[in-house]
């Protein structure tokens, strides 16, 4: 959701170095970008990018969660129904049903982004979405950031993460979209040239070198270079009480 | 707040150490996670802009307009907040999760970090100084075009393609700022700055590939020009390519610079504005004065108006109507005076090429703001 939804996606597909197309968005939409558009009255939530998950029916999904503190949305958008949760913190959440094939074949759409989410509690943060996605997830031991993976199949999902903001500012949860390039200093430097602010400049964790940024909008995005191999950096994780290594987990493609 | 406990010698003995064995190591994310592992607050090193430049911990969003708003106050609340300064150049912010951060932990950790930037301004500074070298040398035919462009090549600047040029400028400049934003971001990963930046005469100018976000890049550069002085303007090119491009993309740029503050987006170009602009070695206002002269003396002589009867009605497009009701004299007056000014010109003012001189006259002695009645010597 932006103020600028025409000019978002022109900045976006510029910035990632798409090839537009006669609709500004139409390249976007190639990497899962379902749509960019302005905050509706019936959204009534702070622009921002909200991520939308495949789940395996959206009844289970939502009746995964009940008793949580959340809430569920369905809203018609462009001729669609489509379902939000929104946890206790204002935080929006989409999903939908796997694509399914004329065969009966589930279809997994090949993410060119990922995800994570800043919360105040993660233990409340990764109930509540691990239910939601019917993930299970892994705690990474010792981290400082309460870091944890949430994953179905031996696949990430997303990750949560203990919201780290200077007291008394930036302390709201979020979602955080990466998206995925070979050249995170390269595509930083030229968000910051057209008017995107850098607030978390390019960093290495085990996983990816990445930043944060908030877009000429206000809107925060990320850029990731994943590892080719993370699974041989032995991270020592938690799963289910028991004690791993993420490589054992997790299988990052 | 909790106060920062006091430090031993020792401890202090080994920061110092730590913190230089950081900005060999890891440069500014060292340092500041150094930092950050000795006092235990958060640490921020923030660009004058708000960009970061290194955290610790590494995952903290930071609010920066609060930091500015707290860094205007006179007594810091939240923060210690040192300014960090090069050659009367603001480069840096720094700033710690704590209201009372000792000087020397302060002091120290601001030089350390200034040294870091001043070797990474070093390697920027240099670039930008070649490519301005070759700039300069284009603008100026000094070179043949296959020489200048392999010099650009090198410098890994791609004119093949279409580019525009911006040229930016503030007045007013305030001190410690530059028109220039220092962009470390991509010199600390000893990674290319994605647009070519120099200044030349006064003015920022940048090279930038054609596409949809030509203007935001214009309008990021006019806000960067806005917040260090006041009558900020920018002038973009139209789409050129090549080495002889730089040439006309430059000089379009630098007229729509000149047209007042905001952004110029391509028009057609004002030849006798560029004529005032590129024209320094021509004696141009001595030419002006003596093609106008005849006016200058009537005037002088008569406490007329000629001259400006001249100006007004080539600025209404010699329109008798729209003059007349400008100067709020009759028509008839009008064309007395139009006569007057043909005869002591010896032109006529249906003649082309006669208005075209005159108008290049008027342009430069309006864009020096000339005295045209110097104490009776024209």
């Amino acid at each position: 959701m932006t103020s600028a939804p025409v000019e978002s996606a022109i900045y976006y597909e510029w910035l990632l170095k798409l090839t537009p197309e006669e609709k500004p968005g139409t390249a976007l939409a190639k990497l899962g970008i379902d749509s960019i558009r302005e905050p509706e009255p019936q959204f009534e939530q702070a622009p921002g990018w909200i991520p939308v998950f495949q789940v395996d029916g959206i009844s289970q999904a939502v009746s995964r969660i009940d008793g949580l503190d959340a809430t569920v949305k369905r809203l018609e958008v462009d001729g669609d129904t489509r379902t939000y949760v929104i946890n206790s913190a204002g935080v929006w959440t989409g999903i939908r049903e796997y694509a399914i094939t004329e065969s009966g074949s589930e279809i997994y759409v090949d993410q060119a982004a990922n995800c994570d989410y800043s919360a105040i509690n993660t233990n409340v943060a990764t109930n509540l979405l691990s239910k939601l996605l019917d993930s299970e997830y892994v705690s990474i031991s010792d981290d400082p950031y309460s870091m944890r993976f949430l994953f179905k199949e031996q696949q990430p999902t997303a990750g949560v993460f203990l919201l780290q903001g200077v007291e008394g500012f930036a302390a709201r949860p979020y979602w955080l979209i990466y998206f995925e390039t070979d050249d995170v200093v390269g595509l930083v430097s030229r968000a910051a040239e057209s008017g995107s602010r850098i607030l978390i400049p390019p960093s290495t964790s085990p996983f990816n070198t990445y930043a944060v940024l908030k877009d000429p909008w206000g809107n925060l995005f990320g850029i990731s270079t994943s590892l080719s191999n993370p699974r041989d950096t032995p991270i020592p994780v938690i799963v289910n009480g028991e004690k791993k290594l993420l490589a054992e987990v997790l299988t990052f493609r | 707040m909790v106060p920062i406990p006091p430090r031993t010698a020792v401890q202090r003995e080994q920061f110092v150490n730590n913190l230089f064995t950081s900005a060999q190591s890891t440069g500014l994310h060292g340092i500041v996670s150094e930092i950050h592992r000795y006092l235990t607050f958060d640490v921020g090193l923030f660009e004058p802009n708000g960009n970061v430049l290194a955290l610790s911990p590494e995952r903290t969003i930071w609010n920066f307009d609060s930091v500015i708003q707290e860094h205007s106050n006179a007594e810091h609340q939240a923060f210690s907040i040192r300014t960090l300064t090069q050659d009367e150049e603001t480069v840096a912010l720094l700033v710690i999760a704590h209201s009372s951060v000792p000087e020397f932990e302060m002091s120290l950790s601001g030089n350390v970090i200034s040294m870091e930037i001043a070797r990474l301004r070093a390697r920027l500074e240099g670039r930008r100084e070649l490519a301005a070298s070759v700039i300069d040398d284009v603008l100026n035919s000094r070179t043949s075009d296959a020489e200048s462009l392999s010099r650009l090549n090198s410098l890994d600047i791609d004119i093949s393609r279409p580019y525009r040029l911006l040229v930016g400028t503030a007045q007013q400049i305030v001190t410690g700022r530059n028109l220039i934003p220092l962009g470390l971001t991509a010199a600390t990963s000893n990674h290319p700055e994605p647009f070519l930046r120099i200044v030349r005469e006064g003015n920022v100018v940048m090279l930038v590939p054609e596409g949809p976000i030509v203007l935001r890049i214009a309008e990021t550069l006019h806000a960067h020009l806005s917040d260090i002085g006041t009558a900020a303007s920018v002038g973009v090119s139209s789409s050129f390519t090549g080495v002889s491009g730089l040439r006309g993309a430059y000089y379009e740029a630098l007229t729509g610079s000149k047209q007042g503050p905001g952004i110029s987006t391509p028009t057609l170009i004002n030849l006798s504005k560029l004529l005032m602009l590129t024209g320094s070695a021509l004696p141009l206002n001595e030419m002006s004065r003596n093609i106008l002269g005849p006016l200058f003396d009537y005037d002088k002589q008569h406490r007329g108006n000629l001259f400006e009867t001249l100006s007004v009605h080539l600025k209404h497009n010699r329109q008798i109507a729209q003059t007349a009701q400008s100067l709020f004299v009759h028509r008839n007056t009008l064309r007395y005076r139009l006569r007057l000014i043909e005869d002591l010109l010896s032109i006529s003012l249906e003649d082309t090429e006669a208005i075209v001189n005159i108008s290049l006259a008027i342009h430069c002695l309006n864009e020096h703001k000339l005295d045209i009645y110097d104490g009776g010597e024209l």
